[in-house]
């Protein structure tokens, strides 16, 4: 009896389940699946595909449900379906200014459709400065250069820091030929960021329109220099970043995090990228140097030897990247406990281009702190400290050689040397702990004190902060 | 030490990683365009129909004209040119298998027909594999046969693409033929063969070459020849979408590399002048135009990069370039941004005497049109032109300026295949790999002024068939006063006869002859009494291809032209008396009257 109750059991829930799975089928007829989805790989993709449709199956009526399958979409770059989601979620919700924004950015292609969206969008709202943005390129894009310009200029008002918009209204007037007014839209615009390279390149060119030369080839090499900033803001366009899930936005967050200095963020979103196989050593280079950034050394050792080892693949090894990696492991070595680890690569790194001031400052530095080598170390410091600014040299090279002259006893040549470099390097602690113990080898203990309180105050927890506070104990007990 | 180490390091990490980090960006298929799309404005018969009819240039012809007959004919298989292209392997998403495709026009055993040169790179999956090249000798009934091998022009690297150019001085064409690899320069004998004189002529270019022209940047009256090189390949890198599918890795993966400038000794050797010449910026580059652009009267180098700022490298006249393109407007679109440029032409578009730019470009990005100013000056032009309206949906490679109907305007063709996947365009056949990849070819129509109106589906097969395309030269292969195509595909070549019947359209063909060879780089203007017309002879532009060496002017319902003046590669001018239209003159440098 039990048995066979167990059996009407199973077959009912079984029935359950193919019903389910029927009704669940049934759901996700019409909510739209890119073609090639079958031949994506990755299954946090396909599942976050997957789980969207869900979401769409269960709450058709949901605007936000269509609006986030609508982002994965979009952020893959399966702008058709993004536009079927966004488009049912203006229907749903039509006067939601937002489902139409993102419609024009799904369709953006096609300047033409995306003007027309634009425009119904900024009918619901006009206070979203990207909208008007957006909506001036699409125009312009269509030929229709005076209607642009006026949404060039409400982007402006709505949002006076973007560059984006003076640097807009000046390339229309460069193309009208309206020199004086490019001019001046283009110097707002490089106000608000002089390192963004449009702006140079536009004035390069109404600078030669002008008879002015000189300035046209100033800014024709500014403009070859990579631009500082090139993302406009938009909050809005954040959440469909947030919905990608492929390696390429875990890079490209991991990326903006670490330009950012937000080493903890950086890791996570590159643990994912270097988990999967990842090969190319840059990525897991920026995932070691992050791992720096939290204090994870032996992580970031390991990580820093894979970016080695990826390199060695490479048929065109970039000098630079291997430099950087050279010179990351040496850290990473070194705060992992394993100093004598570190002297090697800093060897490779300088054998590598022993033109490098970075190579020479850091091996020299590094012979100093271990009290070895000391006149190989005096004689790379010196090269690098004597390499000016507009050379590549850094004022941090002098700093290194006022701790060579100081590890050699020469205290002399140390005080003037970490004088100037603290000059330099106003806000270094660092230079100032130098600075200290280069006065306290020349008995000059008032002002060691001074540079051993400034560097405190620099920083309370700077990595000699210990041997700061220790130095300025003994100074008070003497 | 260790924060010490970390102030230098990270005060350069900020630098370093934007250009370093390599991840391919997939792009949304665009929607197809049909031919039935609404895109034809302009009634081009019409405007025909409005001339009063001529008598026949061919008693084979007759009237009236089918208007409905297309304007270009595929003659491939009916010239014996070639196999039927064939289907080609999957691809194995190597950047090098999908960059090739040249194709060049002239007439290199000088019977004075076009002869055909294809540079073949070995397919998908077998980069080892031999690929001779193939040199198609015309014969007297028109048709064509492959003579590569007896003529020893069957390079069997890589290939890429060809200059041509007489740089001996011997009155006949010489070759160098671009690979991914070793390039070869073949030295004419005269008798119909060449010999590969790459070490005697002094090359040693082994790095990936692309476009490459022949040019006499110092005016001592021999050839030099300029080399775009691509990039340093890693065949180690691979790369992904957006949505995680491999894909073929953009520029952007890999580093960039500098051109080569070579000096013609004049001794039958060249030296590498690059460094001297200040050619000092790497990029990208895969496609060439020299010509003077700054009006200044010394031949300028144009350099298309891909995904990096265009280079404009001005003559200075003194044996030294600069790149000024930023400063003139040449080296970003109008949004300061820098495309994806692989093919380039050059030719002056609104009739105004100055010469104009455009460039082909990737998907979602507009093609390029660079008018040029009074005030020395370009402007991307692109929108205004028409032409962006059109060709925002395609990935351009190959192009040229050329008077398809004889009107005398310059209008434009180019040739599309993409570098990532998309949709498929109806029509398209080539595997279903490949079909991702082909793209519809595009032909427009200059209204004189500069815009253009998108006329493919006049075009017959030259827009029709859907295929990878790469390569596209221009020249008049069957004699017959208008401009036939020649494309290069991934997985052949093809000719389009033009038969466009501009019945009522007259024509001039101008060899310019300096010592014993083709002046490539003369500026050749036909003066009429309605207007002045200014071509070039340029055989190198597009995209790894070379065209016919002749400048060849459509001059509509003109009958008369009142003198044709030159501006020789030395910056000298001649006026010449015309002997009347519809024919091809050979113009000396010394036999017309000096200016």
């Amino acid at each position: 009896m039990k048995k066979i109750f167990l059996v009407i059991l199973s077959v009912c829930i079984g029935i359950a389940r193919v019903d389910g799975a029927i009704s669940q089928s049934n759901a996700l007829e019409g909510i739209p699946v890119p073609r090639d989805l079958a031949l994506v790989s990755n299954k946090r993709l396909v599942h976050a595909v997957d789980s969207a449709r869900s979401t769409v199956a269960y709450n058709p009526g949901s605007a936000a449900a269509w609006g986030r399958l609508g982002h994965v979409y979009l952020a893959h770059e399966w702008r058709a379906e993004a536009a079927r989601c966004y488009r049912n979620a203006s229907k749903i919700e039509p006067d939601a200014f937002r489902w139409l924004y993102y419609l024009g950015r799904a369709v953006d292609n096609d300047p033409a459709k995306a003007a027309d969206v634009y425009a119904r969008a900024i009918e619901l709202d006009s206070t979203y400065a990207p909208a008007h943005i957006y909506y001036a390129n699409a125009l312009r894009s269509s030929g229709k250069l005076k209607i642009a310009g006026r949404h060039f200029e409400r982007g402006f008002e709505l949002a006076p820091r973007n560059p984006f918009s003076e640097l807009r209204l000046g390339q229309l007037a460069l193309s009208a030929k309206q020199f004086e007014t490019a001019r001046d839209h283009l110097r707002r615009a490089l106000a608000l960021n002089p390192k963004q390279s449009e702006v140079h390149a536009a004035l390069a060119q109404v600078y030669l329109a002008l008879g002015d030369k000189k300035v046209s080839r100033r800014h024709a090499q500014a403009a070859q220099l990579p631009t500082k900033y090139n993302e406009m803001p938009d909050p809005l366009y954040k959440e469909v970043e947030k919905a990608g899930v492929s390696k390429f936005w875990f890079t490209r967050r991991g990326r903006r995090y670490f330009m950012a200095r937000d080493f903890e963020r950086a890791a996570e979103e590159l643990a994912v990228v270097v988990s999967e196989d990842e090969k190319n050593p840059l990525i897991w280079y920026l995932y070691g140097v992050s791992l720096l950034g939290i204090e994870r050394d032996k992580e970031a050792v390991a990580a820093l030897e894979r970016a080695l080892s990826a390199s060695r693949g490479y048929d065109h090894q970039n000098e630079n990247d291997l430099l950087k990696i050279y010179n990351s492991l040496a850290i990473a070595h070194g705060r992992a406990g394993d100093p004598e680890l570190a002297g090697p690569y800093l060897q490779k790194a300088l054998a590598l281009n022993p033109a490098s001031i970075r190579a020479m400052n850091n091996l020299a530095f590094y012979y100093a702190e271990n009290d070895r080598n000391l006149d190989e170390a005096l004689n790379l410091a010196r090269k690098a400290a004597e390499v000016g600014p507009e050379e590549g040299g850094h004022p941090v090279s002098l700093d290194t050689l006022g701790w060579v002259y100081f590890k050699r006893e020469n205290y002399n040549s140390a005080l003037k040397t970490l004088t100037l470099a603290a000059k330099l390097l106003p806000d270094s602690p660092t230079v100032y702990y130098h600075l200290g113990m280069a006065y306290y080898g020349n008995r000059d203990t008032r002002n060691a004190l001074r540079a051993f309180t400034i560097a405190l105050k620099l920083s309370s927890n700077f990595p000699e902060a210990d041997e700061t506070k220790a130095m300025i104990r003994q100074i008070e007990a003497q | 030490m260790r924060n010490k180490i970390i102030l230098l390091t990270t005060a350069l990490y900020v630098f370093c990683f934007a250009a370093a980090i390599h991840v391919a960006i997939g792009r949304t298929p665009p929607i197809p365009i049909t031919a039935s799309a609404p895109y034809v404005t302009q009634n081009t018969q019409e405007m025909h129909l409005k001339d009063p009819p001529k008598p026949l240039p061919d008693e084979n012809l007759s009237w009236p004209i089918n208007l409905s007959a297309p304007y270009f004919t595929e003659i491939t298989s009916e010239l014996q040119l070639s196999d039927a292209p064939k289907p080609l392997p999957d691809g194995t998403y190597s950047l090098p298998e999908i960059m090739g495709g040249g194709v060049s026009v002239f007439d290199y055993d000088g019977d004075g027909d076009l002869d055909l040169l294809q540079i073949v790179c070995p397919p998908p999956g077998k980069p080892d594999l031999r690929a001779p090249n193939r040199l198609y000798r015309q014969l007297p009934d028109g048709t064509y046969r492959n003579v590569a091998s007896a003529a020893g022009l069957d390079d069997p690297g890589y290939g890429q693409g060809a200059a041509i150019g007489d740089t001996d001085n011997d009155g006949d064409l010489d070759v160098y033929v671009t690979n991914f690899g070793r390039d070869t320069f073949y030295l004419n004998n005269g008798d119909g063969t060449f010999v590969d004189a790459t070490v005697t002529a002094g090359f040693s270019d082994d790095h990936w070459s692309s476009s490459a022209a022949f040019f006499d940047y110092d005016r001592d009256g021999n050839l030099d020849l300029y080399v775009v090189r691509y990039l340093l390949f890693d065949s180690g890198i691979t790369c992904r979408s957006r949505n995680d599918r491999t894909v073929y890795c953009g520029p952007q993966s890999f580093e960039g590399v500098l051109d080569a400038l070579y000096r013609n000794n004049g001794d039958g050797t060249f030296s590498d002048v690059t460094a001297t010449s200040g050619i000092s910026s790497p990029g990208k580059g895969l496609g060439v135009a020299c010509a003077d652009l700054t009006g200044d009267g010394w031949v300028d180098i144009y350099v298309a990069n891909d995904q990096e700022a265009n280079h404009l490298w001005v003559n200075n006249g003194d044996g030294t370039f600069t790149d000024e393109a930023v400063m003139r407007g040449v080296a970003f679109n109008a949004y300061g941004e820098a495309e994806a440029s692989m093919g380039v032409t050059v030719g002056d578009v609104n009739g105004d005497g100055r010469l104009d730019l455009f460039m082909t470009h990737l998907r979602d990005e507009t093609n390029t049109l660079y008018t040029a100013t009074e005030y020395g000056i370009f402007v991307d032009t692109s929108e205004a032109s028409g032409l962006a309206r059109v060709d925002r949906g395609y990935t351009g490679f190959g192009c040229g300026f050329f008077d398809y109907d004889n009107d005398g305007d310059l209008d434009l063709a180019l040739v599309n295949g993409a570098v990532r996947r998309g949709s498929k365009f109806p029509g398209a056949n080539v595997g279903e790999f490949w079909n991702s990849y082909a793209e519809p070819n595009l032909l427009f129509q200059n209204d004189g002024s500069g815009v253009f109106t998108h006329i493919s589906s006049l075009a017959g097969a030259f827009a029709n068939q859907v295929e990878v395309s790469r390569g596209l030269a221009f020249g008049d292969a069957d004699l017959d006063g208008d401009i036939d195509l020649v494309v290069g595909n991934l997985n052949g070549i093809r000719m389009f006869r033009n038969d466009a019947l501009p019945l009522s359209n007259h024509w001039l063909r101008v060899r310019a002859v300096d010592v014993n060879r083709d002046a490539i780089g003369a500026e050749v203007t036909v003066v009429t009494a309605e207007a002045e017309f200014v071509r070039l002879i340029l055989p190198g532009y597009s995209y790894l291809s070379s065209s016919q060496l002749r400048a060849h002017f459509g001059l509509g319902t003109v009958e008369v032209v009142e003198s044709i003046e030159i501006k020789w590669p030395d910056g000298s001018r001649e006026r010449f008396n015309p002997l009347g239209v519809d024919r091809e003159l050979t113009l000396r440098k010394g036999s017309g009257d000096a200016l």
